[in-house]
């Protein structure tokens, strides 16, 4: 298990089916990545290319009718004696997934004032959590975490626990989310477009505190977003997903130095920058791929700027370089040695 | 030759309208038939509407009475067997199909014009005519229906399926009007409708040509409903013996068959053929509102 | 002269502040006060509507008294009218609103109206009687209706590719196609006039079992009112399960029901607190629909199962144009329909937090 150490999590050749009555659609197609322990990895993309519905597969919480048709999922947590062992997260059955969810892998939602229940108060959903991980608790065992977890992220426990949910502002509601998502201590935090709804102030101010809890309490995180610059600030590895493939990954620093693959290329040129002017702004011609209709060859070939020949007959295999960096590309550093055979 | 290159223009315009608007209209056939529940209720109402214009052609009913060929069984030559006096029950339930059918069509057509007109007006202005309409239509969402649909029908002397048909759509329209008033209020807020008051579009454009359009779906499976609604209520209103102008009508022969049944139990078996009548056309009405809501609203189909 | 500016001024602040807290109050009750208010505005309306729908009567009610008295008494008919306006309390003389006065002023004694085809009988005396009956069969039906409701309509919410499902969207449509009184009327041909089961009239077997609180009379009155409700009950089930299953539905597809599974939690708990919880909120509203249905649907239901309850004595008295009582009795329907409606609107708050004040 040594050679785990490093990682929290691991896809193998995962691949997410929607049945639906009269076709399937494949909303994510043999993904192969690792998170690494105590980082933020990020995954980006459009909305549809799969960096949702592939994060949930993690605690099996796809949306229906939505199932992992191929591959491995691993989770690497610590036991009660502090050894690492790994939990295969496809294996599990409906009771084990029930108590692996939340106590290993939490999650932030989109849209917090979806994701708490309108009419239960915020005591009532975190303490009905609580019971049902670790029922022993007494009351007043239960007030103080609560408690203390809300003072954590800088809210006003006594009134916010006696709230419903839709007393609270948007920033309030993710703040509790964040501690609601810590309330069972877990070791991977999956973040779903935390800030999408939320103002930009507050939106600094809740990425500064997921990288507090990230450094203070080495929880590792995965976070889906769209907004690129976000990643650049806030992530340690990204991944970048288009029409459920894994088009690259890397370290931050990396991917955004040499933008080898060009779609991530796309996708950085596409950003409005404060200081560039508006009209370096260039958007990825064409339109997101459509599930049903996939184009021959790779995927993003009908948008690629640099598309040649090959690149519409068959489709690119995943290229891995030494230092982890790896891409779906044929032309992903060129002239490299991959290792990827 | 300027005569004829107008002509020739104006064939080509006429040309392109017609083979606009008719791919318009057939893609619209096509969506309007691609649900099953659509076809299968309309296809009922549509034999019940032939069954109403032609059946009375081909059986016509003879009113006069045969008293020795009464409560005959079931035969070819009277397929639904005779009543107390002797007279056809098939070409009674036959001629009665029509009549049923226009109250329906009637106060269908009166309920959906109160209704939409009150709820768009209200709705759109708000303000005090809203109150005022609310508050006229609280009143009749509050009144008990059925009992004012008795006492109108006893203090006005009901000789045709009109007059009836009126005093059904008085006491009905005020749901529709509410929920057309709350889908004007929530379009109203949508941008488009926002740029319409900003460009000092009329009133009554916006109202028309905006806001109506959006409705449109919404009025036309209402008025489905507002058929099921009105023969629900006027074949109550006969049962109870009122309104009584046309003996053939289901719900009078319903009410005839129940009344003459306590006397002679061989008559109650005669109520058994409009029953299922008014069964099957009830769940093809429901059948084919449904299937439009379907159609229509798609949003439903997501699950 | 000090002193009396502190006074005064004491005074006024006394005043301000028992004003701001008047203000405060009614702030905080809002929601009831307009909720009242609307109520109250509604039943006066219907009172005016129900007089003035009276008044369209052709032929003035007077004059269909006065020639039966004129029958009855064999007097002239100037005689007659003179008997018939002092006995109906009319007075000829005053106008269409003096006369609305005197009745409003009569309903503010709490008297709807008398007949003036049996004497001593009045809208307050038949509602003293008949009331209970129609209270006891529809609310014991709605209740009936609602829990299998609920309990079917969330159970198929959750197996929408199961066969439950599709028997129960069969259901629905069947008992939402067939009016509720044609469904009566089967019941009662079936049960009552050829398998004779069940009684075809009435509410109890006087000659058998004595008024009061004894078993004997309960178990009559149920076996009497078994197919008043049955009938009932056939037919709002279906609508219940049908808004049940909606309503489930369309919050199964919500956010805080994936996030709850999300953190472990039992799928007990989730259709418990989570799915029903929220599903049954917006069926609160329905409960006031669906009593106002029953209430008017009451007067076709009971004269088809000859039930002595109010809806039997509207179409009857309408038939026999006993319309002063008629008019009593149509009033006092829409003020319980009034009333229930004000009940569900003023306790909703209590159910859903979204809509609580204060």
């Amino acid at each position: 298990m040594c050679e785990h150490s490093d990682n929290i999590a691991q896809f193998r050749g995962v691949s997410i089916d929607y049945p639906l009555k009269k076709y399937t659609i494949r909303a994510v197609t043999d993904v192969t990545f690792s998170l690494r322990r105590g980082q933020i990895t990020a995954l980006v993309g459009e909305s549809g290319s799969g960096k949702t519905t592939l994060a949930s597969s993690l605690i099996r919480c796809i949306s229906e009718p939505g199932r992992v048709a191929e591959g491995e999922i691993s989770f690497y947590g610590r036991t009660a004696d502090g050894k690492i062992a790994e939990t295969r997260v496809d294996l599990l059955t409906d009771k084990e997934m029930r108590a692996f969810r939340w106590s290993k892998v939490s999650m932030v939602f989109q849209a917090a004032q979806s994701a708490l229940n309108p009419v239960l108060t915020v005591r009532e959903q975190f303490s009905e959590t609580l019971d049902a991980h670790e029922p022993k608790h007494s009351k007043e065992e239960k007030e103080a975490r609560f408690r203390a977890l809300l003072e954590y992220v800088k809210l006003d426990a006594e009134r916010v626990l006696a709230s419903y949910p839709h007393e609270l502002s948007g920033g309030m509601k993710q703040r509790v989310m964040i501690a609601f998502a810590l309330l069972l201590d877990p070791e991977l935090i999956i973040l779903d477009e935390p800030t999408t709804a939320l103002d930009v102030i507050t939106q600094n101010y809740i990425f500064t505190l997921l990288k507090k809890i990230n450094r203070e309490r080495g929880i590792s995180m995965l976070l889906m977003t769209h907004d690129i610059s976000v990643v650049a600030k806030f992530a340690d590895y990204m991944g970048v997903m288009y029409g459920g493939r894994l088009m690259e990954y890397g370290s931050v620093a990396e991917v955004f130095r040499h933008r080898y693959h060009p779609y991530t290329r796309g996708l950085i040129g596409a950003t409005p920058s404060i200081i560039g002017d508006i009209s370096d702004m260039k958007p990825i011609e064409g339109s997101p791929p459509d599930l049903l209709n996939l184009p021959e060859g790779c995927i993003f070939s009908p948008r690629c700027p640099q598309c040649r020949a090959i690149c519409m007959t068959q489709e690119p295999p995943m290229r891995e370089f030494a230092d982890g960096g790896k891409g779906k590309c044929y032309f992903y550093r060129e002239g490299e040695a991959d290792v990827s055979r | 030759m300027p005569e004829e290159k107008n002509f020739k223009t104006f064939c080509a315009a006429l040309g392109r309208f017609l083979r606009e608007e008719g791919d318009a209209f057939v893609r619209g056939l096509k969506k309007f038939f691609s649900n099953g529940k659509t076809i299968v209720g309309f296809s009922i109402i549509l034999f019940f509407v032939l069954v109403a214009i032609f059946g009375p052609l081909i059986f016509p009913y003879d009113s006069n009475t045969d008293m020795a060929n009464s409560y005959l069984a079931p035969s070819w030559l009277h397929p639904f067997g005779t009543d107390w006096l002797g007279r056809d029950v098939f070409r009674q339930v036959i001629a009665g199909t029509g009549s049923v059918l226009e109250i329906a069509f009637y106060s269908a057509i009166f309920t959906v014009v109160i209704g939409t007109v009150l709820g768009i007006v209200s709705g759109y202005l708000g303000g005090w005519v809203d109150k005022i309409i609310m508050a006229i239509t609280n009143i009749f969402l509050s009144i008990p229906s059925f009992p004012i649909y008795l006492l109108l029908a006893a203090i006005v002397t009901i000789s045709t399926p009109i007059s009836l048909a009126v005093i059904i759509s008085v006491w009905s329209w005020a749901g529709l009007c509410r929920s057309i008033r709350v889908q004007i209020m929530s379009l109203k807020e949508r941008d488009f409708i926002q740029i319409c008051t900003v460009m000092h579009m009329s009133k009554a454009h916006i109202i028309f040509k905006e806001l109506m359009p959006n409705v449109f779906s919404y009025i036309a499976i209402n008025f489905v409903m507002a058929m099921r609604n009105a023969i629900m209520a006027s074949v109550g209103i006969m049962l109870v013996g009122l309104a009584a102008y046309d003996p053939t009508n289901w719900g009078a022969i319903i009410n005839a068959a129940r009344t003459k049944g306590l006397m002679n139990v061989k008559n109650i078996y005669i109520l058994l053929y409009p029953l299922v009548c008014i069964i099957v056309f009830q769940i093809a009405t429901l059948l084919l509102s449904n299937g439009l809501d379907e159609t229509l609203n798609p949003r439903l189909k997501v699950l | 002269m000090e002193n009396k500016t502190t006074g005064t001024s004491v005074g006024a602040s006394k005043l301000k502040e028992f004003l701001g807290a008047c203000g405060r109050f009614l702030q905080k009750y809002s929601y009831f006060f307009a909720k009242i208010g609307i109520s109250l505005v509604t039943l006066a309306l219907s009172v005016i509507v129900l007089f003035f729908l009276l008044r369209m009567i052709p032929g003035d009610i007077v004059e269909l008294y006065a020639l039966k008295l004129q029958n009855q008494q064999g007097i002239t008919f100037d005689r007659a009218y003179e008997l018939a306006a002092q006995l109906l309390n009319y007075d000829p003389n005053e106008n269409i609103f003096q006369a609305f006065g005197r009745y409003v002023g009569g309903l503010f004694r709490g008297e709807l109206g008398n007949s003036y085809l049996e004497t001593g009988v009045s809208a307050n005396s038949l509602i003293a009687t008949r009331l209970p009956w129609t209270l006891f069969i529809s609310s014991v039906s709605l209740f009936i209706s609602f829990f299998i409701g609920i309990a079917v309509g969330g159970f198929v919410a959750q197996k929408r590719k199961g066969i439950a499902n599709k028997v129960a969207s069969g259901y629905i449509a069947v008992s939402g196609s067939v009016p509720d009184y044609l469904i009566a009327l089967i019941l009662v041909i079936v049960f009552a006039y050829q398998l004779r089961w069940f009684p075809a009239q009435n509410n109890y077997d006087a000659f058998a079992v004595t008024p009061g609180f004894n078993l004997p009379f309960l178990l009559n009155v149920l076996y009497y009112a078994f197919l008043p409700i049955l009938s009932y009950t056939i037919v709002q089930t279906g609508n219940w399960i049908l808004h049940m299953r909606g309503s489930c539905i369309g919050v199964l597809g919500e956010d805080y029901i994936l996030a709850a599974r999300a953190r472990g939690l039992g799928e007990r708990l989730i259709r418990r607190k989570y799915m029903k919880k929220n599903a049954l909120l917006p069926l609160v509203t329905q409960f006031g629909v669906s009593f106002g249905a029953l209430f008017g649907g009451a007067t076709l239901m009971e004269s088809i199962f000859n039930y002595p309850g109010i809806g039997l004595e509207i179409s009857n008295r309408i038939i026999s144009k006993d319309y002063m009582v008629v008019q009593g009795l149509i009033f006092f329907s829409a003020a319980m329909v009034i009333l229930v409606n004000l009940v569900v609107d003023l306790i909703y708050p209590l159910v859903d937090p979204r809509v609580r004040r204060g």
